[in-house]
């Protein structure tokens, strides 16, 4: 195997052959493989590519589409080269793709082309361009090549147009369609798209799109908006649903899918075949063929690169007509990767100087907030967390004292509020029972935003439900737990959990602060940790005992002294856990401030460029009557970077 | 499953005969039966289903330390 590192692309037709086996005839006849595979042979050695298909097998015809990322770029010039544009609106797209890739254009992180009805031999070859202009993209981000006077201002009325926190995601050009632009709206709220819709003079039924809109972003992580201007504003809006996490750990794929089913907008042999649709394949593995172009590329690469594809429901897309009438299609993503990594490559540190790290960080945050106003983060079975997690990032949002940031933990106070299980607590997301962590972590996040907030003092009561003989649970003993298999111990999860009682420990008032404190006391391990069981490591739950122990007790308390010093010897090795370290050595003495310092002034020089850190919080999930932590527990880390950036975010507000 | 010597001579040869263009031009899919009358015409004593074997067990040894 050569250690050569030559990259000519590899052919996306390798894509479709993988493809194929994942889908039934039904959906993609040998016609339309054929015509596709056609297609796909004539685009550039990029191998990263999605079907759109309809949901209600109304149109047969299947269109092609490819995504090119910035860093694959350098593939494009050669395959220009040796294939001249057949068209006037290839010519304009080969323009702007030859600028692009020489760097010349503005920072777009990523195109993807669109080929409309490969089935069509006649027609005249005109595809699409959607540029997405990235999280950093200024006012005057837009493809030159592309752009025309009437863009320009289109542009600039519907920037001018938008709610506060709403961006403009991409940028379409159709070329089959003469100036025909497409602006697709990222982080529109519910309440948001009436207005908006009327402010842009949408000629069609204002309030049954914006009721068909709110209904589907309870049921997603994402829900954009696309609007058509030639140069008006067109009658068909697109709405497109995004869910980050994968169907396994996703419960809201199977709510999305009842859904359309529900209007008529998806056949059930559709559902069947896409509902589930994620599939990951290597080389080595049995019952696929690897395409010999891919291996003799795999051959010519450094060893570290691992090759591996990737077939994935990538989102569903509605379109609205001006009377509220509705079609769907989905889009399923096929794509090479050379490492699991390589997938979300993190963007570079930033090398900000600490107070610019605040403010990056809760750009950050504030940009991943949802549009029903939560955050959400980690994949487990039950799906992502959105109460605990919009507690923990809420409370970090709340702290920053930013005008912008106070409106959104305001927005995110109102939907926990509205969320709260049955009169009870919080728990890890709507679909898991209310537990004590979440709670707590809750009434520090209404705390933040008002010291005396009513919720807070009553859910109080819900923790002292927690409270065992000899511990403090994260699920009370009348808390109902809901299993596939009814006859589950659950024991584990219902035993003393030392890091849920350190936080609980931390927001209690009255008796239940005194017992919490003496468990604490009590529970301490001899070097000064409380074990964690929800957690990799006991940084968190040792720096959030610290923290309520010095509520009471002086830095010459000799439980709180043994835990400093504890905390002041590790060697932490994620941003998440370097965060909760400093926060805890910041109520120690001077000797364990100092060694506090250059943790933090560590943490700024390790922040992404998007304003990010690398998600260090490694959550466990274990087996529900497992008691003890265990070494070989499974990790569920915060994927989408969000827990640990808001625990950083702590970090730096408590040392300012 | 074990790997014939002739059969993983006979990806080696196939893979270490390609230049790094061919990683664009070649078909989608390895066809197995072609190449197998190929390396047996070169004297190679093989057949595709053995060939195919190979080339996945080259990968996997590639891969093999390395994370996804």
């Amino acid at each position: 195997m050569g250690a050569t590192v030559v990259d000519p692309g590899l052919s996306p037709v390798g894509c479709l052959a993988l493809l194929w086996p994942l889908l039934p005839e039904t959906l993609v006849d040998a016609a339309m493989r054929r015509a596709l595979e056609a297609v796909a042979a004539t685009l550039p050695p990029v191998p990263a590519v999605a079907l759109e298909l309809r949901l209600d097998e109304t149109d047969p015809v299947i269109d092609l589409h490819q995504l090119i990322r910035a860093d694959m770029r350098h593939l494009l010039p050669a395959h220009l080269g040796a294939h001249p544009p057949r068209s006037a609106a290839e010519a304009r797209l080969h323009a702007f793709l030859t600028g692009w890739a020489e760097g010349g254009e503005a920072d777009f992180p990523e195109a993807y082309l669109e080929w409309d009805r490969p089935a069509d031999p006649d027609a005249e070859p005109a595809p699409g361009l959607f540029l997405a202009l990235g999280d950093g993209a200024g006012r005057r981000a837009v493809p030159v090549e592309m752009i025309t006077a009437r863009h320009e201002t289109t542009i600039e009325c519907v920037r001018q147009a938008l709610p506060e926190g709403v961006t403009i995601g991409f940028l379409g050009f159709m070329l089959g369609r003469g100036d025909a632009l497409r602006v697709n709206l990222r982080g529109v709220r519910p309440e948001e798209l009436a207005p908006l819709l009327a402010a842009l003079g949408w000629p069609g039924d204002i309030v049954a799109a914006a009721e068909h809109f709110a209904s589907w972003v309870p049921l997603c992580d994402r829900v954009t908006v696309a609007l058509d201007f030639t140069p008006e504003l067109q009658p068909t809006i697109g709405v497109e649903l995004f869910l980050h996490n994968a169907p396994a750990s996703e419960p809201r794929h199977a709510s999305l899918f009842d859904r359309m089913e529900a209007l008529d907008l998806c056949s059930p042999s559709r559902r069947a075949a896409l509902e589930g649709l994620d599939a990951q394949f290597l080389p080595e593995a049995e019952g696929q063929q690897w395409p010999a172009a891919w291996l003799i590329a795999t051959a010519a690469r450094p060893h570290r690169d691992v090759p591996l594809m990737r077939v994935r429901l990538s989102h569903l897309k509605l379109s609205l007509d001006a009377q509220g009438r509705a079609s769907a299609k989905a889009y399923v993503s096929a794509r090479h990767y050379w490492s699991a990594t390589a997938e979300l490559p993190l963007p570079a540190p930033s090398g900000r100087a600490i107070a610019e790290c605040q403010d990056a960080a809760l750009t950050f945050l504030l940009r991943e907030q949802g549009q029903d106003d939560l955050w959400r983060d980690f994949a487990i079975a039950n799906g992502a967390s959105d109460q605990w997690v919009s507690a923990v990032v809420g409370l970090a949002v709340a702290a920053s004292g930013d005008a912008r940031a106070h409106r959104a933990a305001e927005r995110a106070r109102k939907a926990l509020l509205g969320s709260r299980q049955a009169g009870e607590g919080w728990g890890y997301n709507g679909a898991s029972p209310p537990d004590a962590d979440s709670s707590a972590w809750v009434i520090r996040f209404l705390r933040a935003l008002d010291p005396a907030d009513p919720h807070a003092l009553a859910a109080e009561p819900f923790l002292a439900l927690h409270l065992l003989p000899q511990g403090f649970a994260t699920y009370a003993p009348t808390t109902s737990i809901r299993f596939a298999d009814t006859s589950r111990d659950d024991r584990g999860w219902r035993s003393h959990h030392a890091c849920v009682a350190a936080n609980a420990a931390g927001v209690a008032n009255g008796s239940l602060h005194t017992s919490l404190l003496e468990l604490l006391r009590a529970t301490q391990l001899p070097e000064g940790r409380w074990p964690a069981y929800w957690w990799r490591t006991d940084i968190l739950a040792t720096a959030l005992a610290i923290e309520a122990l010095s509520q009471t007790a002086g830095a010459a308390d000799p439980a709180l002294r043994r835990a400093l010093d504890w905390m002041r010897g590790q060697k932490t090795g994620t941003a998440f856990d370097l965060a909760w370290q400093a926060i805890a050595l910041r109520h120690g003495d001077a000797a364990h401030r100092a060694a506090g310092r250059p943790l933090v002034e560590r943490l700024a020089t390790e922040q992404l460029s998007d304003g990010s850190w690398r998600g260090g919080a490694d959550m466990l999930f274990p087996d529900p009557a497992c008691i003890e932590r265990r070494a070989d527990a499974q990790i569920y880390p915060d994927h989408r970077r969000l827990f640990t950036t808001a625990s950083a975010l702590l970090a730096l507000e408590a040392w300012k | 499953m074990s790997v014939s010597p002739a059969a993983l001579q006979a990806a080696m040869a196939f893979l270490l005969a390609a230049r790094p263009e061919d990683a664009i031009g070649l078909p989608a899919v390895i066809d197995y039966p072609a190449l197998a009358a190929r390396a047996i015409a070169r004297g190679f004593d093989t057949d595709a289903a053995a060939i195919e074997q190979a080339f996945r067990t080259l990968m996997r040894m590639r891969n093999a330390q390395h994370p996804r």
